[in-house]
C-alpha cells in the first residue's frame, strides 16, 4: 500500500517536472496555473514572471510605498488561494491575475481611510528597506500620471470603470480586459464606448475649470 | 570578495521567500488531506488483493529457481543469470570479478558489451569507444547511467514493454520494488552496430573502504578498442576541472549587445511528448488535444514520441526577445505508432495547433511559431543580460550572490545539491553556465562553484543530441530527477543540457528504465546581431 502510494505519486513527481520544464521555459502556462497554490517551484516561476508588470499596475493607482507593497503582498496571496479555481477557457493567466489585482486594489481603495489592521500572513510594507524605498518611490512617481487618470475615473459606474481602467491605463486588449473584468468581449466593447464618452466630458471640464484657474491668479 | 547582492531584486525576493512558504505550507496540507481517505478506505480490500497476488508471486519464484547461474556449482559465483519464462533474462551481479564471463552472458542474452571491471582510483584511457545514444521504444533515448551501492546489481534484458509491466506488478503490490532490475537493456533498442560499455569499480560502504560497488554503463557507437587502465587523476571523481585553455581565455569572450544590437542564438529542443490517439478532451474550451506531457502517468495511454523544434531567439540588452520555432519531423519510437498517426492525419504537437495557437508555415512547409517575448528564458533569473555582466566572479562570492547571502557576516558552507537550496543554487549555476554569452571568468566561477557543491559529479565521454562528444556535470535531484550539462573540456564551452530520469537505486519508478532522456537542448550558434532579422554569416 505504501508502496502504491509511493509509486502514484512519484508518476505526479514527473507530471511535476514537466510543468517546471515548460514553465521555466515559456512561462506558467493557462493549463498548469491552477498547481500554483501548491506547488511553490511553478509559484516562484509564476511570480517572476508577473511580479514587475504586477507592481507596475499598484503603482499606477497607488501613490503610497506602504500601500503598494502590501496591495503587491495581498494580490499573490490572493493568486495563491484563488489558483484552484481558474478555468483557462475564461482567459489568460494574465487577465486573472489582473483580473484580482483589480478586485484587491478596489476592495482596499473603499476600505481606504478606514481603520485597515487586518490579520495579514504576509505583510508586504514589513518586508521593505531603504534600498527599495527609493526604487518603488521610483516607480511610483512614474506613475503620476495614470493615477491622475484613475482618481479621475471615480465617478464612473463599476463595470465601465473596470473595462476603462485595463484598457487606458493597463494598456490590455480588449479581450484581455473583458476576460480580467470577467465580462464578454462585446460587453466590454459597450462599456468601454460609454465609459471613454463619459471620460472625455469630464476631463474637458476639468481642463477648462484649471485653465480659468490659471487665467484668474 | 565584495558582497554583491543584486539591489534591484531585494524586496520582490524576500515577497517571494514567504510567499512560498505560504505555497508549500498549502502543498504539504493537501497531500496530507488526500494521503489520508485512501489510506483509512483501502486496508481490507488491499488485504485481499495483497494475498491474491502473493500466489502469483509465489509462482514467479519457482520460475525463477529453473534458471541457471553461470557459476555453477561454485557457490561464490560473480554473478547468477535467471531466464524469465516470457523472455528476456535478469543478470545479478555479486562481486566485480570474471568480466570476460559477463560479457558472454549479456552477448547470449542479445546484448554486445565490454565489461570493465577496475580496481579503485583506476580509469581506462579515453576515449576508447565512441559515445552513442539508443532510442527506447518506451520513450526517451538511453545513453547511459550510474548506479551504485552494497548487494548486487541487477541487470536485466527484455523489451520495454515488459520492464513496464513489471512496474504495473510493483504497483500492485505483486512484487517488491527490490525484485526491479537497476537497468534494463532492450535489446530492441540498439542498431546492429551499437553495444554497451559496462564499467564498475568499489566504493566505501559500510565501514569497509571496498564494501559497495559503482557500476556505469554507456552505449558505445561502432569498434571499441580494449580498455587500456591507467590511474584516475587526483580529485577527478566527483569533482569538477577546469580546463586551464578556458581559464586563460579560450572561451569565447562574450560582452552583452550593445544598444541596437541583438544577442542571437540557435538551439535545438528535442522533447519527449505523447501522442493520444483518441485525441480527447483538455485544449482550451474543451477542443480536442492530441498531446500531452503526461506520458508517463499510472493510466496513460499516450504513444512517445520524439518532438524536435529549433528555436531561433534574438535578445536585446534589456531582455526583450523576439523567438521564431521551427518543428522538425516528430518521429516516434515504434513504426507501428508512426503509422497510426499517420493515418490519423499526423495531428500536430499542442504547441504548434493552429486551433490553439498561431501557427505559420515556413519556404519548406514546416509549421512556424513567431513571437516577442519580455525575456526568452521565462523565469530564468538571469535573462536580463546586463545583469549577467554584474555576477562576482569569485567562486564563491559567486554562489553568495545568487544565495542572495552576499551581504551576511557568517554565510556559512555550500548545501547539497540535492537539497532544496543547493537545488536552487546548482539551478542558477547551470543557468549561468548555459548562458551564450557569458565571460571566460564568470563561467570558471561557475564551475568552480559547482564543484564545490555535494552531489554534484563529473561523467566522461558523453554525446549530445546533435552527435557532438564532451564530458558531462551530472545533477541528480529530488527523487532521481536530474539534469547533464554536456560541455567541450578544452574550452569549457557548453554544448548541450539535459534533462532526465536518473532513477533512485531500484531504478526505472516511472515504468521508464533510468537514464530515459525527457528534454534536451543543445546549444548551436550563437552570435552577436545588428537587426532581430538578421542571422549571423
Amino acid at each position: 500500500m505504501e508502496t502504491e502510494q509511493a509509486l502514484s505519486g512519484r508518476a505526479a513527481d514527473l507530471s511535476r517536472q514537466l510543468r517546471l520544464v515548460a514553465a521555466r521555459e515559456r512561462g506558467v502556462a493557462a493549463e498548469h496555473l491552477r498547481w500554483i497554490g501548491t506547488d511553490p517551484d511553478l509559484f516562484e516561476l509564476f511570480y517572476r514572471e508577473h511580479v514587475e508588470d504586477l507592481q507596475r499596475f499598484v503603482a499606477r493607482r497607488v501613490g503610497q510605498r506602504e500601500r503598494a507593497a502590501d496591495l503587491t503582498a495581498e494580490i499573490f496571496l490572493a493568486t495563491v488561494e484563488s489558483a484552484h479555481r481558474y478555468r483557462p477557457g475564461r482567459g489568460t493567466p494574465k487577465a486573472w491575475l489582473y483580473g484580482i489585482a483589480r478586485v484587491v486594489v478596489a476592495d482596499d481603495r473603499r476600505r481606504h481611510g478606514r481603520d485597515r489592521d487586518r490579520a495579514e500572513r504576509v505583510r508586504g510594507s514589513t518586508l521593505l528597506d531603504a534600498h527599495d524605498a527609493a526604487r518603488i518611490d521610483a516607480r511610483i512617481d512614474a506613475a503620476a500620471r495614470s493615477r491622475q487618470l484613475y482618481a479621475a475615473m471615480e465617478g464612473l459606474p463599476e463595470g465601465e470603470r473596470a473595462v476603462l481602467e485595463l484598457v487606458a491605463i493597463d494598456e490590455l486588449t480588449l479581450g484581455e480586459a473583458a476576460a480580467a473584468a470577467g465580462v464578454r468581449p462585446v460587453t466590454a466593447r459597450v462599456r468601454l464606448h460609454r465609459a471613454r464618452r463619459k471620460m472625455r466630458a469630464e476631463l474637458e471640464t476639468a481642463k477648462e475649470e484649471s485653465a480659468s484657474e490659471e487665467a484668474r491668479s | 570578495m565584495t558582497p554583491q547582492h543584486d539591489p534591484e531584486a531585494r524586496f520582490e525576493e524576500r515577497l517571494l521567500s514567504r510567499l512560498k512558504a505560504v505555497v508549500a505550507e498549502r502543498g504539504a496540507a493537501e497531500a496530507g488531506s488526500e494521503a489520508a481517505p485512501s489510506g483509512s478506505a483501502g486496508p481490507g480490500r488491499r488485504r485481499g488483493s495483497r494475498l491474491a497476488l502473493a500466489a502469483v508471486a509465489a509462482l514467479a519464484t519457482a520460475a525463477a529457481v529453473l534458471v541457471f547461474s553461470s557459476g555453477g556449482d561454485n557457490p561464490s559465483r560473480a554473478f547468477a543469470v535467471e531466464r524469465h519464462a516470457g523472455g528476456g533474462v535478469t543478470i545479478e551481479v555479486y562481486s566485480l570479478e570474471d568480466a570476460s564471463g559477463l560479457e558472454e552472458a549479456l552477448e547470449d542474452a542479445g546484448i554486445r558489451a565490454q565489461v570493465n571491471w577496475l580496481p579503485a582510483g583506476v580509469t581506462c584511457r579515453e576515449p576508447h569507444y565512441t559515445p552513442s545514444r539508443v532510442k527506447l521504444p518506451g520513450g526517451g533515448t538511453v545513453s547511459g547511467l550510474e548506479g551504485g551501492g552494497p548487494g548486487a546489481l541487477k541487470i536485466s534484458i527484455g523489451s520495454t514493454r515488459s520492464w513496464r509491466e513489471s512496474f504495473g506488478k510493483v504497483r500492485h503490490g505483486e512484487i517488491s520494488d527490490r525484485e526491479i532490475a537497476n537497468f534494463n537493456l532492450d535489446p530492441a533498442a540498439f542498431r546492429p552496430d551499437q553495444s554497451v560499455i559496462l564499467f564498475g569499480s568499489p566504493v566505501p560502504f559500510g565501514g569497509d573502504p571496498e564494501g559497495g560497488f559503482q557500476a556505469r554503463f554507456q552505449v558505445a557507437e561502432g569498434p571499441v578498442e580494449p580498455c587500456d587502465p591507467l590511474p584516475a587523476p587526483a580529485g577527478s571523481i566527483g569533482s569538477i576541472k577546469v580546463p586551464e585553455g578556458a581559464r586563460a581565455g579560450g572561451a569565447p569572450a562574450a560582452a552583452p549587445p550593445a544598444p541596437g544590437q541583438f544577442l542571437y542564438a540557435k538551439t535545438k529542443e528535442v522533447q519527449l511528448q505523447g501522442w493520444e490517439p483518441d485525441g480527447r478532451g483538455g485544449g482550451f474550451e474543451g477542443r480536442p488535444r492530441h498531446f500531452t506531457a503526461n506520458l508517463l502517468g499510472p493510466r496513460s495511454d499516450a504513444r512517445p514520441a520524439l518532438v524536435p523544434t529549433i528555436k531561433e531567439a534574438w535578445t536585446a540588452a534589456d531582455g526583450r526577445t523576439r523567438v521564431r520555432e521551427t518543428l522538425g519531423r516528430v518521429e516516434f519510437l515504434s513504426g507501428e505508432d508512426q503509422r497510426r498517426w499517420e493515418e490519423a492525419g499526423s495531428p500536430p504537437p499542442f504547441a504548434y495547433d493552429p486551433g490553439e495557437h498561431d501557427v505559420s508555415r515556413d519556404g519548406s512547409g514546416r509549421p512556424v511559431k513567431e513571437f516577442a517575448s519580455r525575456s526568452w528564458r521565462g523565469g530564468h533569473v538571469f535573462s536580463n543580460l546586463s545583469k549577467l555582466s554584474r555576477l562576482p566572479t569569485e567562486p564563491e562570492a559567486l554562489r553568495l550572490a545568487i544565495e542572495g547571502r552576499g551581504g551576511e557576516s557568517s554565510p556559512g558552507a555550500p548545501s547539497p545539491a540535492g537539497s532544496h537550496v543547493g537545488g536552487v543554487t546548482a539551478e542558477r549555476l547551470l543557468e549561468i553556465l548555459a548562458e551564450p554569452i557569458t565571460s571566460p571568468a564568470l563561467r570558471t566561477a561557475a564551475f568552480d562553484a559547482l564543484a564545490e557543491l555535494p552531489g554534484i559529479a563529473l561523467k566522461r565521454n558523453v554525446a549530445d543530441v546533435a552527435g557532438r562528444r564532451g564530458e558531462a556535470i551530472t545533477w541528480v535531484r529530488e527523487r532521481g530527477f536530474g539534469r547533464e550539462l554536456i560541455f567541450d573540456p578544452s574550452t569549457a564551452k557548453v554544448l548541450a543540457q539535459v534533462e532526465m530520469i536518473f532513477g533512485p537505486p531500484s531504478t526505472g519508478e516511472y515504468g521508464v528504465p533510468a537514464g530515459t532522456v525527457f528534454r534536451e537542448t543543445a546549444y548551436l550558434r550563437s552570435a552577436i546581431v545588428d537587426s532581430k532579422h538578421q542571422r549571423p554569416h
